[in-house]
């Protein structure tokens, strides 16, 4: 785990979007965060296998609540110490590469 | 979805679809989240946003399945597996991909369509126990070349006494019921005289009340009808209560003793049953009843057709004034109602859409073919890790499959536009050619149903088979076999078979098509610019029904032929007072309505006082009908007022007439009796000929035409002239100065002002009249049309596409022949004279079954002239084109191959 792993792009937007409900999100909060944020269709299937994924990737920790309205029972998720490591890691990654970058129509980069 | 959106529900299929691929321990979790979205989406936009909302998520789930972690989900299957592959196979090649799914749409569509017309009115049979057991009748005079002729009530009731064949006889005959309105004239519906036996025939009960009885046909009887279920809805509400109750029905109080169950609208789709009262002082050869009969159990239609032949040499025998050569024609009743006209031209619909599936069939077939051929190399790498054979046809198979089934949702869409059309068009302009006139049965319905969906269903997999199939196997056997060869050029040298008897066949299909399609389009032609004969530009039609006895009503001063023939002058006299109209006329029937056939003698002619004579169509006119119609005489003169009561009995006729049995003499100032002699018909004297006008029928004896003066029509059996109802019915026509919007209002006010107490007036532009009577020849040709031109597309790039991947498998034989030596002209020449070779043979197998498909076009189709060469070369000129362009590119590519590339790729 740790440094050794990389966050898959849907994956990262997945965990991103648990970030941005705080605190517990179900699968439904975070397809529409995802939805809203990014206007990406997603299926909900889809966000489900991400999420088990990154639960087994130890990134998320889920824990199953019964809907206080006596419907489905439903996951919840949160962040893991791990996992909150690994989005700080993915973020100065990202910030380190977007240093000093400009973009011109022409070229693919910029000059430093 | 213009309907009320009820409760808000996941649509049930698309959260199955969006679960599907869900392991079952998750699945709950899925459509919690699933549920909570839905409500959120729903909560914020709409329903209806929500909903397509969830389709996408079901078409999303299926486009990228997700992967669960191994373990959780269940293990890819082996479907789902060769789905994506095939999938991205046809990803790579969109434009192929969707031409063939166009193509399998618009065949399936077509046939669907064709399917769903055959269904709903004829496979479907009529709603009646056993109707196969009910059998209609007709009479038939075969000397005279008169095979459809009405049974009169005399014949009826002997026939009734005597036959044992049959459980019992009915009978019926259209009348009109008058509904009285608190005020203003009455209503008028279609209605029917109904023998009491008739109902228990069909085997149907009164949802209400009772049917009629016994009783109910005494003459001087208490007045009674029944209603149908829509009329008693519509106009009553519903009401229980009617039943027993009196309504005011043609003028009298008449009680409602029954209620038919729903649907029913025997025999066309009437809603008013009245008794049938048989007068039986008319003259024996008069009057006209439908009559049917259900077979006594036991019975054959044979043996009730022996015993009618034998019946009928009785009454022939014991009544040869009105019987000489009159005998009874037994048809199934569905055979009557539908027709074998009707039958023939929906089979060869659905055989022409079946062969338009077919050529896309031919096309997909050659398109994977190709796709095979290409894909050799992956195929032989397969089988060399490994995959069995069967996998591979699996494999094939379901690339056709995707193919297979994204045409059928197409063609669902293609099926739904064309049952609606269908239904349109036929509504407008009586598609369906019954005999019976141009509505539709009461229990026709042409809808895209379960029936016609599992239709396409069955055709789908068909599709698939037939298009899948062959090239599947052949794909993994070259895999099999060319394993050794990898990267190398196969079946190169050998031209496939195969592949040359799909451009034969395909060919043969369009040329097929074609040539019916060039057919329909001479017809569409001839009948657009046809000349009915007359002009009925600007003229109006309606029709005056004055009351009669026959139909409850009382006839006052209409119950005598002169009260009649004075009612039509006063009314014509006061629609014509008004400036807006040219010149008006009353006359029984009018152009394109089948005149009454009547039998007649020429002056100087003997004949053999047994045999019936010739019979001609007789009109009877007030003089403004040629005028009307913009009818010249071409000798002589027309009808003029001075043709009256007292004056010479005259006549005019129309050319054929003249020609047929006037012919060797001056057809003006011969003289001509109808009827007969005995019965005291005077002769008449022919003052002028007319143009032949009515609708060409196929029996030449029809066209014969007498016009009498309604002025003169009071004769001693005036029914002679005008048919049993006298002029009871008086078909009016009226021309105006200018346009015609204002006449109705003139002629209503008019008749109305002679009578208020007659019924409401329904006006026809005689234009419609015209399209209701011809427009059923341009709604098939327009089907075939598009048959056609489907055909043809289809045809066009099923050649090229055939063609060209002839030439590409053959890349490798050109480049070796160009470094032997072969210019690209010897190339370019050997490439088209194989092409025209296939071609050839196509087109000759082509034209043997479009001869077959026009023939059975004759029977739909107005004037078609199988003979006409033009169509013939037509296509066959068309087909050249179009050969000659789909070969000549792959030709001229050919021609360009490199011999060094393409020996090298010979390896």
């Amino acid at each position: 785990m740790g440094k050794g792993e990389v966050l898959g792009e849907l994956e990262a937007v997945v965990m991103l979007a648990v970030a941005r409900v705080r605190g517990l999100a179900h699968g439904a909060a975070v397809h529409r965060e995802i939805q809203e944020t990014t206007g990406r269709d997603v299926s909900i299937p889809t966000v489900h296998v991400t999420l088990a994924r990154l639960e087994g990737k130890g990134y998320l920790s889920c824990r199953l609540e019964a809907d206080p309205k006596g419907r489905r029972a439903r996951k919840l998720f949160t962040l893991t110490p791990d996992g909150i490591t690994q989005l700080e890691l993915q973020r100065s990654q990202y910030d380190r590469l977007w240093q000093g970058v400009t973009l011109s129509p022409g070229g693919k980069r910029g000059a430093t | 979805m213009s309907r009320d959106p009820g409760p808000l529900r996941l649509p049930g299929l698309a959260r199955w679809l969006i679960t599907l691929r869900v392991p079952p321990s998750e699945r709950s979790y899925v459509l919690a989240d699933l549920e909570d979205r839905f409500e959120e989406i729903a909560r914020s936009t709409s329903a209806r946003r929500a909903r397509m909302w969830c389709w996408r998520q079901a078409v999303l789930s299926l486009v990228r399945p997700s992967a669960w972690p191994t373990g959780k989900g269940r293990p890819p299957l082996l479907l789902v597996l060769d789905l994506r592959i095939a999938a991205r196979g046809l990803r790579k090649r969109p434009l192929q991909a969707t031409l063939a799914v166009l193509t399998i749409a618009a065949g399936i569509g077509l046939t669907a369509t064709a399917f769903s017309v055959l269904w709903g009115t004829v496979l479907r049979g009529l709603p009646f126990e056993d109707s196969e057991r009910l059998v209609h009748f007709e009479r038939a005079h075969p000397e005279e070349g008169r095979l459809s002729m009405a049974v009169t009530p005399h014949d009826y009731v002997d026939w009734r006494e005597e036959q044992r064949s049959f459980e019992d006889l009915g009978a019926y005959v259209e009348a009109v019921a008058l509904l009285a309105n608190e005020d203003g004239p009455p209503d008028r519906y279609d209605g029917v005289f109904m023998s009491a036996s008739a109902f228990p025939l069909l085997r149907v009960q009164a949802a209400l009340g009772r049917t009629f009885t016994p009783e109910d046909e005494r003459e001087g009887g208490p007045a009674a009808v029944v209603l149908g279920h829509g009329l008693w809805t519509s106009r009553f509400g519903g009401d229980p209560g009617l039943v027993g109750r009196e309504i005011r029905l043609n003028g009298v109080p008449t009680t409602v003793i029954g209620i038919m169950p729903e649907g029913f609208g025997f025999p066309i789709d009437e809603q008013v049953w009245l008794p049938l009262r048989l007068d039986l002082s008319i003259p024996r050869g008069a009057g006209r009843l439908d009559v049917f009969g259900r077979l006594a159990p036991g019975a054959t239609v044979d043996e009730a057709r022996g015993e009618f032949t034998r019946i009928s040499r009785a009454l022939q025998e014991a009544h040869p004034l009105s019987n000489a050569g009159i005998q009874a024609v037994l048809r199934s009743f569905t055979e009557e109602y539908v027709g074998p006209d009707f039958v023939r031209t929906v089979y060869r619909m659905l055989v022409g859409a079946l062969l338009v599936l077919l050529l896309g069939c031919i096309n997909v077939a050659h398109l994977l073919l190709a796709h095979m051929h290409r894909r050799r190399d992956e195929l032989a790498v397969r089988t060399a890790l490994g995959a069995s054979r069967g996998r591979l046809v699996t494999q094939l198979l379901v690339e056709a499959g995707v193919l297979g089934v994204a045409g059928a949702l197409g063609g669902i869409l293609v099926a739904h536009a064309g049952v609606s059309w269908f239904n349109l068009a036929g509504a407008q302009a009586g598609v369906f050619a019954l005999p019976h006139g141009p509505s539709s049965l009461f229990w026709w319905n042409v809808e895209l149903g379960a029936v016609t969906l599992l239709w396409i269903a069955a055709l789908a997999v068909l599709v698939t088979l037939a298009s899948g199939l062959v090239p599947a196997f052949r794909g993994a056997r070259g895999a099999t076999a060319s394993v050794g060869r990898l990267g190398r050029s196969h079946s190169g040298r050998r031209p496939d078979r195969f592949s040359s008897r799909l451009v034969v066949a395909e060919v043969a299909l369009s040329t097929g098509l074609l040539v019916a399609a060039g057919f329909v389009v001479q017809s569409v032609v001839g009948v657009a610019g046809a000349d009915e004969g007359f002009d009925g530009e600007g003229v109006v039609v309606t029709r005056v029904d004055l009351p009669s006895r026959a139909l409850g009503g009382e006839e006052g001063e209409y119950a005598s032929m002169a009260g009649q023939i004075a009612f039509a002058e006063r009314l014509l006299d006061r629609i014509e007072a008004d400036r807006s109209v040219e010149m008006a006329t009353i006359a029984t029937e009018l152009p394109l309505d089948p005149p009454a056939f009547v039998s007649f003698e020429v002056e100087g002619e003997t004949r053999d006082p047994l045999a019936e004579g010739p019979v001609a169509g007789v009109v009877t006119v007030t003089p403004g009908y040629f005028r009307v119609f913009g009818l010249d005489a071409v000798d002589g003169r027309t009808l003029d007022r001075g043709d009256r009561d007292g004056a010479l009995p005259v006549a005019v006729v129309n050319e054929t007439f003249a020609r047929t049995y006037l012919g060797g003499r001056r057809a003006v100032g011969a003289r001509v009796r109808l009827g007969s002699a005995e019965a005291g018909d005077p002769w008449l004297t022919v003052v002028g000929i007319v143009p032949d006008l009515w609708d060409r029928p196929r029996d030449p004896l029809e066209n014969a035409g007498v016009y009498v003066p309604v002025a003169q029509a009071d004769t001693p059996d005036p029914s002679v002239r005008t048919g049993i109802w006298g002029l009871r019915y008086q078909s009016l026509a009226v021309r105006g100065q200018g346009a015609p919007e204002g006449l109705p209002n003139v002629v209503r006010a008019a008749v109305y002002r002679e009578d208020p107490g007659l019924s409401s007036l329904t006006f026809r532009s005689m234009d419609d009249v015209v399209q209701a009577r011809f427009g059923r020849y341009g709604v098939w040709g327009r089907f075939y049309l598009v048959f056609a031109a489907v055909a043809l597309l289809l045809a066009g790039f099923g050649m090229y596409g055939v063609l060209a991947f002839g030439v590409e498998r053959r890349t490798s034989e050109i480049g070796v022949r160009r470094a032997l030596g072969a210019t690209a002209r010897d190339v370019a020449v050997k490439i088209m004279g194989t092409a025209f070779r296939q071609i050839t043979a196509g087109a000759v197998l082509g034209l043997f079954l479009g001869y077959w498909l026009s023939r059975g076009l004759t029977q739909v189709l107005y004037d078609l002239d199988t003979s006409d060469a033009r169509i013939w070369l037509g296509v066959l000129l068309v087909l050249g084109l179009v050969g000659a362009a789909a070969s000549w590119i792959p030709a001229r590519r050919a021609a360009r191959v490199d011999p060094a590339a393409a020996v090298k790729v010979a390896g």
